[in-house]
């Protein structure tokens, strides 16, 4: 930390004599190019940090623009109460154009929100109030203490220190508990909903960051060249920005910030050639996607490797404190659920009750219904029919995040790990455990945000040590051996504290000794008091590590009991052998008991 | 009355250009998830390829909707290529690779033809049919018989030859495709070279009813685009309808708000797709998260 | 001879270890069972076979072909033919077009439809329908029929039984083992024992991505090895 301040203090010195060294139209260059790294910064976070596609940043720096030149103008409102209102005109627009967010992703929204940009386009060019296609002009020039601010140099201060605010509070939110949970959900919105993050919320605060962004832009352009007119806002320098954000690196803020300011002195030069400009950034936009989709930003890892300064190790599991006995209750229940789709019955009246500190194994088939029964549990899917509750308490169609708060944790089938998160990043998202509503305090009490993001810190390295993962805390998990990340997943899992662990298919792709390992984990897991279901199609570990099992066939339970019972039932036998020819008799199933 | 059905006409006429950009876009989307957001620049080209050899070398309109089909195919072929690497991979990177390409087809336009664009000659003309004191121009009937015409061939295409069943089959399932011996890769650029013929018929075909210039492919791509989506993105039939609702959304907001119309546009569309985003026709999975 | 020969063959999806060390040959005319229970390795050695999956072997031929350097669409040319578990037909083509896609690398004036129709008689009376509106025994067999129709000498198949109910099962087994009869070679990777044991002469059990147990179908059936595998037992 300290040496990134002292890497700072160079740069903010520069920054603050560049303006000595300056002739007139060259402030006036820079001082637009800092406008658009404010705009830039604003699409990153809302793009690359969290995944939303928004072609509409052009349209939330032309309301913040046009709202300080109409009320100014107009009403004769002054300067800066006209820059209030225009903030929070862009962050209302940024809420407008967020709405369709909800519905849908990809390039749905992008061609939505590219639509909005030009349903706003249209208006500014056709309303009187806005000045139609002249635009408006003679926008006051703000007063700050008696400074004049027409000059391009004293404004360029101005746009420093505010540039400074905004870069920060950028920062600030990526790299505390809200940034992660976008960058989360970015890189798996399912998981992240799992983990407790709203996402809804979360992609609404996106477009509320993003019109922040633009607002202040905005206001910052409407006082610098005291006259907007449509075409600054057209759908080109939409482009333009894109341009910046990826060839500078959409999820790092200071690469959007160096694309930016690069991206818009090269438009400069190249002014009068503006053609052959627009054709080069075509073809690098093109080349970066496919050569180097992290941008600029991502250069630096790409050409220095990190070497290891010694090969990492995974550490032993440090088993978790055993939980008093707490007297007998029902941890899940499930009760007659039946979940179709399309007129196809994944899961037929599926009952069955987990009590507390079990650890049961759910067993079956291909196709027999059981990670259906896992999604309906965790809130993926609403049951057809039929009830869950958790503790006795009913929680049948509640969603992914309010379960997790409740107490359910699961992994994945195929893993789904955050994959451009480290691996402590990954369990800083579980150890979150706030409601997005909190996010109000990154605005009034940074500070304390800033405390609690220490705390998850020092949770989180606990969690790893316990995981034996601190020597991978800051890798990439994709580049992880399986195993590993299969244990990143459980730790991921746990860090959300939950009293029900759902583990679907936790073996898959483990080796002999990592199975033996996992299930010294489960178990002590199961000892710490939280009950445990899980599915596996592993059946040695199944019937060495499970207290009870139920056994799924074509979505109906068809035998249920200790895994003595099960392996002898003909119907599981049938089920899996296709037929009960191979089913031990009586007399050789009770041989086999007494051998053990 | 008289004034509705005119409006209709000019709705119609507009709608099937939309529908033959929808089903462009439809066309690469179905056979491999690409969103091509160059498409509309491709019409661009389209335009501006038909109306310079029509105008320059005096030839029959149809010829030169010919060479801008070579022309576009090429272009399309080419950004395949390109973007090959990034097929089912990563949608927000494809995204902004076709608008990369957007820009580059763009500038070169510039370059080529210049900033300022040009009008087209009305390749038929004629005076306006009278319909009971419904003026409908001939042209109009033109466009709209091209259009048909497009369509039928591409859906003979699809339902009728062998190719076009194996690119269907690429769609549906294209590990089963390989395993019938269906080279996909090849199926892929085929569907990419259709979709950029078909944005040269539109394009040529939009020429004499509008202004060309280089950066007239942004809004007729979104018009298409939003025409796909209306429709139901990857369907046929719902490019189809999605173009001709798209049209006479687009004609009777003209009609009814002038110089507003875009606005009412795509407010109207953000709201449709809000309501039901698989559109009319569509697929089940929209939100991917 | 057309023999396929698969030697030292391994998958590896990212760290991910499917199948280890898969070595066996078929010849037109015999018939091998690769049986284990759900995640032993089965589906990704066929993929693999097929140049679906990431793979690695010393040698994977047909006859003089070697299939390593061979890219996938070729592979039905060349006489292998191939049903992927889950039927994987083309739901909104008919079951004719279906078919006909099955003959892709030939000429369609000339095609063994009629052959299929007459073992699926079900087939040709649906032939116009599309595909995706066809039962699941239904879908089954147009999968198997779509892989005749470029008249193979080795078929490989992926759980032909999954989802079906025992009679349809029967019937397809009868169907597998009258090719096999006349001549052509078969692969038949399964999860239900039963089947496989009917079909099949020689069977190879997998666990964990590796072969456990080989020997003849008649031996296998009583090896308690197996219901082991199976069970966990």
């Amino acid at each position: 930390m300290k040496r990134r301040l002292l890497l700072l203090a160079p740069i903010a010195v520069a920054a603050w004599l560049l303006p000595y060294g300056l002739g007139g139209y060259t402030m006036h260059v820079v001082d637009v190019a800092v406008i658009f790294a404010i705009l830039a910064i604003g699409l990153g976070l809302t793009m690359g940090v969290a995944g939303q596609i928004n072609l509409a940043q052009v349209a939330f720096f032309g309301v913040g623009a046009y709202t300080v030149a109409i009320l100014t103008t107009r009403t004769g409102l002054s300067f800066w109460p006209a820059a209030v209102l225009a903030i929070l005109a862009a962050v209302a627009a940024g809420l407008l154009v967020g709405i369709p967010a909800l519905r849908m992703q990809s390039h749905y929204l992008g061609i939505v929100t590219l639509g909005l940009a030009l349903g706003f386009i249209n208006w500014v060019t056709n309303a009187g109030i806005a000045g139609r296609a002249e635009g408006i002009s003679n926008i006051p020039v703000p007063p700050l203490f008696g400074i004049d601010l027409s000059s391009g140099y004293l404004f360029y201060y101005l746009e420093l220190v505010v540039f400074a605010l905004v870069l920060a509070f950028a920062l600030f939110v990526t790299r505390s508990p809200l940034g992660r949970r976008m960058r989360a959900m970015r890189d798996d919105g399912l998981a992240a909903g799992a983990l407790g993050a709203e996402i809804p919320l979360l992609r609404m605060t996106a477009f509320v960051l993003s019109g922040l962004y633009g607002g202040v832009a905005g206001l910052l352009y409407a006082g610098l060249i005291q006259f907007v007119a449509p075409e600054t806002f057209s759908i080109s320098n939409m482009f333009l920005l894109l341009a910046m954000v990826i060839i500078g690196g959409r999820a790092s803020v200071i690469g959007c910030v160096i694309g930016a300011l690069g991206l818009a002195f090269v438009r400069e030069a190249l002014l009068d050639v503006s053609a052959y400009a627009q054709l080069g950034y075509g073809i690098v936009v093109v080349l970066v996607v496919v050569f180097f989709p992290q941008g600029l930003a991502g250069l630096p890892a790409q050409v220095f490797r990190r070497k290891a300064r010694e090969r990492p190790r995974l550490a032993p599991f440090v088993p978790y404190d055993e939980a008093p006995p707490t007297p007998a209750r029902t941890a899940l229940e499930i009760d007659q659920v039946t979940k179709r789709f399309k007129g196809l019955v994944a899961l037929q009246d599926v009952s069955l009750s987990v009590p507390v500190r079990e650890i049961r194994g759910i067993v079956g088939p291909n196709g027999s219904g059981k990670t259906t029964l896992f999604n309906v549990i965790s809130g993926f899917y609403t049951p057809t029919a039929g009830r869950v509750r958790l503790d006795g308490n009913a929680v049948t169609g509640l969603t992914p995040y309010r379960l997790s708060l409740e107490g359910i944790a699961r992994t994945f089938q195929n893993l789904r790990l955050f994959e451009d998160l480290t691996v402590r990043d990954n369990v800083l998202v579980a150890l979150d455990r706030t409601r997005t509503s909190w996010i109000w305090r990154y605005l009034a009490l940074p500070w304390a945000v800033a405390g609690y993001d220490r705390s998850l810190r020092g949770r989180a390295e606990e969690v790893l040590q316990r995981f034996g993962l601190s020597d991978f805390a800051d890798a990439i998990p994709r580049l992880l051996p399986y195993g590993i990340q299969r244990r990143v997943e459980i730790a991921r899992a746990m860090a959300s504290s939950p009293s029900l662990l759902l583990l679907d298919e936790p073996a898959a792709g483990l080796n002999g000794d990592e199975v033996g390992r996992l299930a010294e984990i489960v178990r002590s897991i199961r000892d710490s008091g939280v009950t445990v279901v899980v599915i596996e199609h592993n059946m040695g570990l199944v019937m060495s590590l499970c207290d009870h099992i139920t056994v799924l066939s074509g979505g109906r339970v068809i035998a249920d009991g200790s895994p003595d019972e099960v392996a002898v039932d003909p119907r599981v036998v049938e089920a899996y052998l296709g037929d009960s020819m191979t089913a031990p008799t009586e007399r050789e199933a009770e041989h086999d008991h007494a051998d053990r | 009355m008289q004034v509705f059905l005119q409006t209709l006409i000019g709705g119609i006429t507009f709608g099937a250009v939309y529908a033959l950009v929808a089903m462009g876009f439809s066309i690469v989307y179905r056979t491999m998830g690409l969103v091509n957001f160059a498409h509309g620049s491709v019409v661009m080209i389209g335009a501006y390829a038909a109306s310079t050899f029509y105008m320059a070398s005096r030839v029959p309109f149809a010829v030169a909707i010919v060479v801008a089909i070579v022309v576009t195919g090429l272009i399309g072929l080419i950004i395949e290529r390109f973007l090959r690497p990034l097929e089912n991979k990563d949608f927000t990177l494809m995204l902004i690779g076709t608008i990369g390409f957007g820009a580059v087809l763009e500038a070169l336009a510039i370059l080529i033809w210049g900033a300022t664009g040009r009008a087209v000659p009305n390749p038929v003309a004629t005076e306006p049919l009278d319909l009971g004191g419904v003026r409908i121009p001939t042209y109009s009937l033109l466009v709209i018989g091209v259009a048909a015409l497009a369509t039928g061939m591409l859906a003979w295409f699809l339902r009728r030859t062998k190719l076009g069943a194996a690119m269907q089959a690429v769609a549906m399932d294209h590990e089963a495709a390989t395993a019938c011996g269906i080279h996909v890769g090849r199926s892929n650029a085929m569907a990419f070279g259709i979709g950029a013929c078909l944005a040269a018929v539109a394009g040529s075909l939009i020429g004499p009813m509008l202004y060309v210039n280089p950066t007239m492919g942004g809004t007729l791509g979104i018009k298409g685009f939003a025409a796909a989506m209306l429709g139901g993105f990857g369907s046929m039939p719902g490019a189809i309808v999605g173009g001709l609702a798209f049209g006479l959304l687009d004609a009777f907001a003209a009609g009814n708000f002038q110089g507003y119309s875009d606005l009412v546009t795509f407010v109207v569309f953000a709201l449709a797709v809000m309501i039901r985003p698989t559109g009319i026709f569509g697929e089940t999975t929209v939100n991917r998260a | 001879m057309t023999t396929l020969t698969v030697e030292g063959l391994s998958v590896r999806y990212g760290g991910v270890r499917a199948a280890h060390n898969v070595s066996f040959t078929v010849e037109p005319g015999q018939s091998l069972g690769i049986i284990g229970a759900n995640g032993a390795g089965k589906t990704s050695t066929l993929k693999a076979i097929m140049g679906l999956a990431p793979r690695q072997a010393r040698a994977i031929r047909f006859g003089k072909d070697d299939l390593l350097r061979a890219a996938p669409h070729t592979l039905v040319r060349r006489g292998i033919g191939y049903v992927p578990e889950g039927r994987h037909v083309f739901p909104g083509l008919t079951v004719e077009k279906n078919l006909l896609l099955g003959a892709y690398c030939r000429s369609w004036k000339n095609t063994p439809i009629a052959e299929i129709y007459d073992l699926f008689p079900v087939l040709g009376d649906m032939r116009h329908r599309p595909a995706g509106t066809l039962s699941g025994g239904q879908q089954q067999m147009l999968a198997v029929g779509r892989a005749l129709m470029c008249r193979p000498k080795v078929m490989l198949l992926d759980e032909p039984s999954m989802g079906l109910s025992p009679i349809l099962v029967g019937e397809i087994a009868n169907v597998l083992k009258r090719l096999n009869a006349d001549g052509l070679g078969i692969v038949l990777v399964e999860q239900n024992a039963k089947l496989t044991f009917e079909v099949t002469t020689t069977c190879l059990v997998m666990e964990n991505g590796e072969i456990a147990a080989t020997g003849t179908s008649r031996e296998l059936r009583h090896d308690p090895q197996v219901r082991r595998i199976y069970l966990g037992l």
